[in-house]
């Protein structure tokens, strides 16, 4: 007994002992520096200054600075400017980096801005410090003669975030197929590649397969998922039957006009009234201050009808009478070439508004099924925001790619109201006021109240016909992809992937919704999931899920990841966990390229991963930022600790992503070299000084190898 | 397909070497297994002069799954001397993962010769040539770095005997001598 009691506390302690698995903690060896391109083609430094006016509009850079892109330059073309004899590496982000050493090979998306976009390899001989050129294919465009605008070439929207999958010597290469329209809908773009000493892109053409670009892709809907919308963002008046602002579909008032009749002043009953009889539409536009559109000037479609009443006294044309279901407003959208269909609403009730809604849906236009909860307003004179109806989530799939598509959100009876009222065929039921009266709902009064509806958004994801690509050809089975994270050694191939859903967190409730940016202004909806996924060809992709604790796409917090973007990369440490370097970012930036920050995780089974190095430890950050965080409400400085490499440079002060960490000797290696893009903060305007290759060597500490 | 071929040059004294330079031999993207193994192909040979008087006792044969110059793996495949009668290297895991495709960085490997191997070799080794193939068991490329060729010469039979007999002659001719004198 004591020997087994013995032995127990000797376990138990030995477990309790047990340290955990270490994770790195990483410190930077030397100082990040702007690594060098020898040869290959024309680099920024080789353009003037180069500023933004307007828009796209620029003036200086390379199509006509002090020197010009293209010799002789302007409209008289010419030739690209090759780079010679060596410079620093720019306009170049989205590195891949293969090798371990001092010898790399890598691979780069070249994207002069407004110009044209290709793929570029280079080889390092000192662990990324400096390049020397090898090719460039996948060219977007010819560039000369060349213009700012270059819309009738399609601009830079070519093939880009290139990313290899390396197994048993054989390269795959993927990329994102950038056309408007195309990017983070289609499959990724992918060559099988057949390397030649030196020749690493050997096999693919100079142009991109796409043939020449157009300004309007096919598959290009307004704004990509936002099928049809009303924002209401200006007008005032009656009768509107407003028009989207987005696509097209109509908005009708439903049972205000109408011929009931109501005794008012008799309430309770036996007492003397006056009886009116009918109300005519006369819905409106007007200002409504609340819901997703918090400014003063917000304005909303309000749903009333207080004309057109005989009989002396005034009805609203909400009226107690009125069938249950038959009074509210109808919107008609078509979803033709859309699936997985998602509605969302802002619904604001005055005080003598009718306190509960249902919607109903069609998929003929004319039967109408009930879908979702039945909705209590919130007390009157207030919004209930984003109400979102997600067909997809509950299984219908009869609105997708349907002509009659329908929604209704109609007055209900409210099944709390315990007063006399007027008396459905069973149960004593009937319409109630949003207010209630001393915590209890009371009966609609007939002669005033309203409804109003902001923020109508339609939402689906686009049906696109393939590329049909032989080869190169689409990837399927990845759900909206934006590039590859990193993949895992091994076969069948297994990927870490970005998945963005383009405006797709209108699906989410209004608190899990970015706001304006403090720093930019701008607002971003996309929804960015990094998924698992599995092929046996890599073409063909089974989805696994999505992976948890990297990013989280519902936080609003400045301190939270909410993006996370390609090209990171993914290492087996000496622990048997699995580190991750990635891009990513948060509300900060009104963007979601996950720029903000390089960031590190760990996990033991690539589907559950701890962050390490987050947004206010990172490994780089772009600057310091000091706002009111949405959710403390407390001003926070971001980040809040200094970043392992130090403090921040200006070329990567605007953005800072793509990290590419590869081991710094072939075997058992405690350091890394870690290749990674960065922006200048003043890129939005003067894009002299952005998508630049950086290089800085990391340390495990010794502690955690790379075997 | 890279063209290899090899060469001889003076090793240890009694040893010679004769290497094959990097291979990537040409992409298969068929992912079917039921298509493979693919047809023999041929690396290179080695080439090699055995000084006359001499024989092999010994070697070996060693090179690296994957390269430096294209890829740091390859695919699992089988490597053969002696017109496929001899494998001396494997790297057939690749399905998995497991050996020779995840590291980055090529991988080392190496076979020493039995003796039953260098009597299959003998007309081979006699004529200074040896063939080196592979054989694809699955996608995606084969790529090896240098293979080297190292074969441990002694003097043969035949002229150790000659050796020993004139040796066995002087001492008879010096203790004859001795003898008359």
């Amino acid at each position: 007994m004591k020997i087994g009691l013995l032995t127990l506390g000797v376990c138990a302690s030995l477990c309790l002992s047990a340290p955990a698995l270490a994770q790195v903690s990483w410190t930077a060896t030397t100082s990040p520096i702007i690594t060098s391109l020898a040869g290959g083609p024309w680099l920024l430094q080789q353009g003037g200054p180069y500023t933004e006016v307007s828009g796209t509009t620029t003036v200086g850079g390379p199509y006509d600075g002090t020197v010009p892109y293209c010799t002789p330059g302007g409209a008289s073309g010419g030739t690209p400017i090759a780079n010679t004899p060596a410079g620093q590496m720019q306009p170049f982000y989205f590195p891949f980096v293969t090798g371990r050493g001092l010898s790399l090979q890598g691979f780069f998306d070249y994207r002069p801005r407004d110009i044209t976009e290709a793929v570029v390899a280079a080889a390092s001989t000192d662990g990324g410090q400096t390049w020397t050129f090898q090719q460039q294919v996948e060219n977007l465009n010819t560039v000369c003669p060349q213009s700012d605008a270059n819309g009738t070439n399609g601009n830079e929207n070519g093939e880009g975030h290139p990313n290899i999958i390396l197994y048993g010597g054989g390269h795959i290469l993927y990329l994102l197929d950038r056309r408007n329209g195309h990017a983070d809908f289609d499959g990724l773009v992918m060559h099988y590649l057949t390397p030649k000493v030196a020749l690493p892109l050997y096999g693919l053409s100079s142009m991109t397969e796409f043939g020449p670009p157009t300004v309007t892709a096919s598959h290009s809907p307004a704004t990509p998922g936002i099928i049809t919308q009303w924002q209401f963002p200006t007008g005032v008046g009656t009768n509107t039957y407003p028009l989207p602002n987005i696509g097209s579909g109509t908005a009708n008032p439903l049972g205000m006009n109408n011929s009931y009749g109501y005794p008012v002043g008799c309430n309770p009953p036996g007492t003397s009234c006056t009886l009116f009889t009918g109300s005519t539409n006369s819905e409106d536009i007007t200002s409504t201050t609340g819901g997703a559109d918090q400014s003063y000037s917000a304005k909303a479609w309000r749903i009333r009808g207080p004309g057109g009443n005989t009989g002396g006294a005034t009805g609203n044309g909400w009226n107690t009478q009125a069938p249950q279901y038959t009074q509210g407003a109808q919107f008609l959208v078509s979803t033709v070439g859309y699936y997985n269909i998602v509605f969302q609403y802002d619904w604001y009730a005055t005080a003598q508004g009718p306190r509960n809604l249902q919607a109903q849906y069609t998929t003929d236009g004319s039967t109408w099924t009930n879908v979702g909860p039945l909705y209590v307003a919130p007390g009157g004179d207030a919004y209930y925001p984003q109400i979102v109806i997600n067909f997809a989530a509950l299984g219908i799939h009869t609105v997708d790619n349907n002509t009659h598509f329908g929604i209704q959100l109609v007055s209900a009876y409210d099944p709390t109201f315990v007063g006399s009222g007027t008396p459905c065929p069973t149960t004593a039921c009937t319409y109630t006021a949003a207010k209630l009266t001393a915590g209890a709902p009371t009966q609609l009064n007939n002669t005033s109240g309203n409804w109003r509806f902001d923020e109508i958004n339609v939402l689906g994801t686009p049906a696109l016909t393939p590329n049909n690509l032989t080869l190169p050809t689409n990837t399927t089975g990845l759900t909206n992809p934006d590039g590859i994270l990193a993949s895992v050694p091994g076969y069948p191939f297994k990927i870490l992937y970005v998945s963005k859903t383009l405006n797709g967190d209108y699906a989410l409730p209004t608190n899990q919704q970015c706001g304006a940016s403090p720093t930019s202004g701008k607002t971003n909806h996309d929804f960015v999931q990094v998924r698992i996924a599995t092929s046996t060809d890599g073409i063909h992709w089974t989805d696994q899920g999505a992976v948890a604790g990297l990013n989280d796409p519902t936080t609003v917090s400045y301190s939270g990841i909410r993006y996370a973007a390609p090209n990171g990369t993914l290492l087996k440490l000496s622990t048997g966990n699995w580190g991750v370097f990635f891009g990513g970012g948060n509300c900060l930036d009104g963007d979601s390229d996950s720029f903000h920050a390089i960031l590190y995780a760990e996990s033991s089974n690539l589907t559950s991963w701890t962050v390490v190095n987050g947004i206010n430890n990172p490994i780089a950050s772009v600057s310091t930022v000091t706002a009111t965080d949405p959710v403390t409400l407390q001003s926070v400085t971001i980040p809040a600790n200094a970043p392992v490499v130090g403090a921040t440079q200006d070329w990567f002060s605007g953005r800072v992503y793509g990290p590419q960490a590869a081991p710094a000797t072939t075997s058992n290696s405690s350091l890394v070299n870690l290749v990674f893009s960065g922006y200048n903060s003043t890129y939005s305007a003067d894009i002299s000084d952005y998508r630049t290759i950086g290089q800085v060597q990391l340390s495990t500490g010794g502690g955690v190898t790379i075997p | 397909m890279a063209l290899a071929f090899g060469f001889a040059r003076p090793s240890r004294a009694n040893d010679i070497q004769s290497t094959i330079g990097e291979f990537n031999g040409a992409p298969s993207f068929d992912f079917n297994p039921a298509d493979y193994p693919l047809a023999p192909v041929s690396i290179g040979n080695f080439s090699f002069t055995i000084p006359t008087g001499l024989g092999v006792v010994g070697g070996s044969i060693s090179g690296t799954f994957g390269n430096t110059d294209v890829s740091p793996d390859t695919a699992a495949s089988d490597y053969f001397i002696d017109n496929g009668a001899i494998k001396v290297a494997a790297c057939d895991d690749a399905l998995t993962g497991a050996a020779c495709d995840t590291s980055g960085t090529p991988t080392a490997w190496s076979y020493s010769f039995t003796s039953s191997d260098l009597s299959n070799l003998a007309t081979e080794l006699s004529a200074g040539s040896v063939d080196f193939t592979v054989v694809q068991n699955f996608a995606a490329a084969v790529a090896t770095g240098t293979t080297t060729l190292d074969l441990q010469l002694s003097p043969e039979p035949a002229s150790v005997l000659m050796f020993c007999g004139g040796l066995a002659g002087i001492v008879l001719l010096r203790r004859s001598r001795k003898r008359q004198a």
